[in-house]
């Protein structure tokens, strides 16, 4: 963010407000390079073709020297061919002055045709001196081949030397202009070098630093919103919805920032809602708690003023079938044990319903102590033997050897393998049901294993909860309070064990418990 | 040109029947012929130019055999062999003049009467060098600049090659005849003897590649005699 405060910052930010795609930024940021090279090119293009422009004309003019030098060569050959010419006093040498005098003119006309515009003048005047020299030439070489030495001197002498002096001179102003052209020409091109120079190590520089600008700005006007979003993300992600993320980018990122800001500003109403939502249930939760506690209260307290009353209704039945009050007839002490069966029957019910109160309100607590498993598993034997031998069912208990004694309510544990054998007796027609306990890592597990008519699956779950039984005709044939299995469940969990039933519908079930051989004991 | 000639043509007709005739023309008898090319044409090759592009160019068309499109051949010389007892009807011009013009002799071929005069220009912005060793008149090499004019007199009959020292592939000819009976053939080959009298003659033709031939011919006192002189390739 300290970059948003430097000097380039403002162009990070110029550049992400502009409106286009991040491709078009990128796109016109390679494009923006090329250009550069492509105009470098041209512009090494046209140095190259303007040096080599210059490098021609430097030729020429050069080449223009060479014929000018040519020229004075000829001019000079033939001055001396004619000194040989009368010296030798023979004709033979003419013919070289002759072919000396046309080399000059050969050479003279291709200067003539390649010279700038400037020394035509120039060139016409050492023609018109040339036009005259022939003339000279023409009449040395006629004298001498006459013999008339003396007037080939004279000629010699009074008009070919003037002649030729002139035309060196207008050759030699012609060589200097041509070496100050030269020149000139070479300033030109060491100029255009020193130019290009300049120009390519400038182009060299621009196009480093547009790279390094332009990379750094497109790159940070994407870093910036990527960062931002970043941190946005963190508060998002740490519950703290509602915020609005602004980052100055008109392009994807800038949309990705309002969607964004939008998601988290969506995210912070449903958040609100549940929480409203939450705080409505707690409340409901804490009135269905209180509700439930008056009832388990209400049942606790009705059983107990409940079971007064039955208590007097079996006592004084007691008494009665006892023969206390006198002998019973014979007709009324069926009915007399009809209501002694009835009340015990209810008396139980009282007892499952107060229990159940009593661990739903919480007011069960544990008589915990030292208790012997063998003891629990004889005391449940003997009182359902008579029931199992009622029924001619095989009945038997095994308990493993070597069992200490082991802490924890025994009553109640009495009362849970109770319910499950009586259960176990009750729901078993033919066959056996079979006690078995055994130690495992300081943990007790009692089972229960029968033949009788078994669970179906989707029954199993719900065959702990409070009256529950899997059919109401169970009910109505076997009896009970369906009371039974969700007590020993609480007192199980009292104990901190836990309780599970494995069973296949017509062929038996397998109902047992677990709890630790040194219960801890108290309200859970 | 075709309704002046014609014209000409017409007047002349009117003027030979009407009696209306020169005293010169007389002797009527004329030979009016072409000379030709017997056999094939021998391939002539561009003469390659060494020195003085500037002026002289690039290459010369090779002029020693020239040949109109139906055989006719160019600057043959003919001449009668033994000419006519008499004076001539007409005098030739006794001068004329050979140009150099772009390196080549313009006309390569002259023909001047014994004691003839030819005037030799230069128009050439260079220097040539006429050169000839005949072997009845006088040699002579001489330099010449533009516009300078040598002038040499020609006494003994004789066909005389001229060159230049500067330019090898210059040639001219000047052919210096005996008597006025000669003619020089044009462009289509063809030549015209005027002014002689009936007879039987003796006809030559020389050509510069075609060496010399001979031919007899009548010619009656009437109309031009026409004959064709066939030169042979060779």
């Amino acid at each position: 963010m300290a970059l948003l405060n430097s000097p380039l910052g403002a162009p990070v930010r110029a550049v992400a407000k502009i409106r286009a795609s991040v491709h078009v930024k990128l796109l016109a940021g390679f494009l923006l390079i090329t250009l550069l090279f492509i105009a470098m090119t041209a512009v090494s293009l046209r140095t190259f073709a303007e040096t080599a422009r210059e490098t021609n004309l430097l030729d020429q003019a050069h080449e223009r020297v060479g014929w000018s030098r040519q020229i004075e060569h000829a001019l000079a050959m033939q001055m001396h061919f004619t000194s040989m010419t009368l010296l030798s006093q023979g004709s033979d040498p003419v013919s070289l002055i002759l072919r000396e005098n046309n080399r000059f003119n050969d050479t003279l006309a291709r200067l003539e045709t390649a010279a700038p515009a400037e020394e035509r003048a120039l060139i016409q005047a050492i023609r018109g001196a040339q036009d005259d020299a022939m003339a000279t030439v023409a009449d040395i070489a006629n004298a001498v081949r006459d013999k008339r030495l003396a007037e080939a001197m004279t000629v010699l002498r009074t008009r070919q030397e003037p002649v030729y002096q002139k035309i060196e001179t207008l050759v030699g102003s012609l060589v200097a202009a041509e070496e100050t052209r030269m020149a000139k020409f070479r300033a030109s091109l060491a100029a255009t070098h020193r130019q290009s120079m300049r120009l390519m190590a400038g182009f060299a520089v621009a196009s480093v630093v547009l790279a390094l600008v332009g990379g750094f700005v497109i790159s940070w006007s994407f870093i910036l919103p990527v960062r931002a979003a970043h941190g946005f993300l963190s508060d998002v992600a740490a519950g703290r919805f509602g915020g609005t993320l602004v980052v100055p980018n008109r392009d994807e990122f800038g949309a990705l920032a309002e969607h964004m800001t939008w998601m988290s500003r969506e995210l912070r109403r449903l958040d609100d809602e549940q929480r409203v939502a939450a705080a409505t249930l707690r409340g409901l939760n804490d009135r269905l708690a209180l509700a439930s506690r008056a009832k388990s209260e209400f049942l606790a307290n009705m059983s107990h003023e409940l079971r007064t009353p039955l208590n007097a209704i079996l006592g004084f039945t007691e008494i009665i079938l006892d023969e206390l009050y006198g002998e019973v007839p014979a007709n009324l002490r069926e009915p007399l044990v009809d209501i002694q069966t009835n009340g015990r029957h209810l008396l139980r019910l009282i007892n499952d319903v107060l229990d159940l109160s009593k661990i739903e309100a919480g007011r069960l607590e544990l008589g915990v102590g030292e208790y012997s498993v063998q003891e629990i598993v004889e005391v449940v034997h003997a009182s359902l033997r008579s029931l199992a031998i009622e029924k001619g069912l095989a009945f038997s208990v095994r308990v493993a050897p070597g069992i200490p004694t082991a802490w924890g309510d025994g009553r109640r544990l009495t009362q849970c393998l109770l319910n499950l054998a009586g259960n176990a007796l009750k729901f078993t027609r033919h066959g056996r049901v079979d006690i078995d306990v055994s130690l495992a890592d300081d943990w007790l597990t009692f089972r229960v294993a029968d033949t009788g008519i078994g669970i179906p699956k989707d029954e199993v779950e719900n065959i702990f909860a409070e009256f529950r039984q899997v059919d109401t005709t169970i009910t109505r044939e076997y009896g009970g309070t369906g009371l039974g299995l969700s007590i020993t469940k609480r007192l199980v969990e009292l104990h901190g064990g836990r309780i599970g039933v494995e069973s296949e519908l017509g062929r038996g079930s397998t109902f047992f418990f677990t709890v630790p051989l040194h219960a801890d004991g108290g309200p859970a | 040109m075709t309704s002046l000639s014609t014209m000409l043509r017409a007047l002349v007709i009117l003027a030979l029947a009407t009696g209306l005739t020169t005293p010169g023309d007389a002797a009527g008898g004329a030979i009016k012929g072409t000379v030709t090319l017997k056999g094939a044409s021998p391939e002539l090759k561009k003469l390659a130019v060494t020195i003085d592009q500037y002026v002289c160019g690039k290459e010369k068309n090779p002029e020693d055999l020239v040949l109109s499109p139906q055989g006719g051949v160019r600057s043959a010389v003919v001449w009668l062999d033994k000419p006519p007892a008499g004076p001539p009807a007409a005098a030739p011009p006794s001068a004329t003049t050979m140009d150099q013009k772009e390196c080549v002799f313009a006309p390569r071929v002259v023909v001047v009467p014994a004691g003839g005069r030819i005037d030799f220009l230069n128009s050439d912005r260079l220097l040539h060098n006429l050169h000839s060793t005949p072997s009845a008149n006088p040699p002579f090499n001489r330099t010449q600049p533009k516009g300078r004019t040598i002038t040499i007199t020609f006494e003994k009959p004789e066909i005389i090659r001229v060159t230049c020292d500067l330019h090898s592939w210059m040639r001219g000819w000047v052919v210096v005849a005996e008597h006025p009976y000669y003619a020089l053939t044009d462009g289509a080959g063809d030549f015209e003897l005027r002014g002689l009298p009936p007879g039987r003659y003796t006809l030559k033709a020389w050509q510069e590649r075609l060496g010399t031939i001979s031919k007899e011919v009548v010619v009656g006192d009437q109309d031009p005699t026409p004959v064709t002189l066939e030169m042979p390739a060779r």
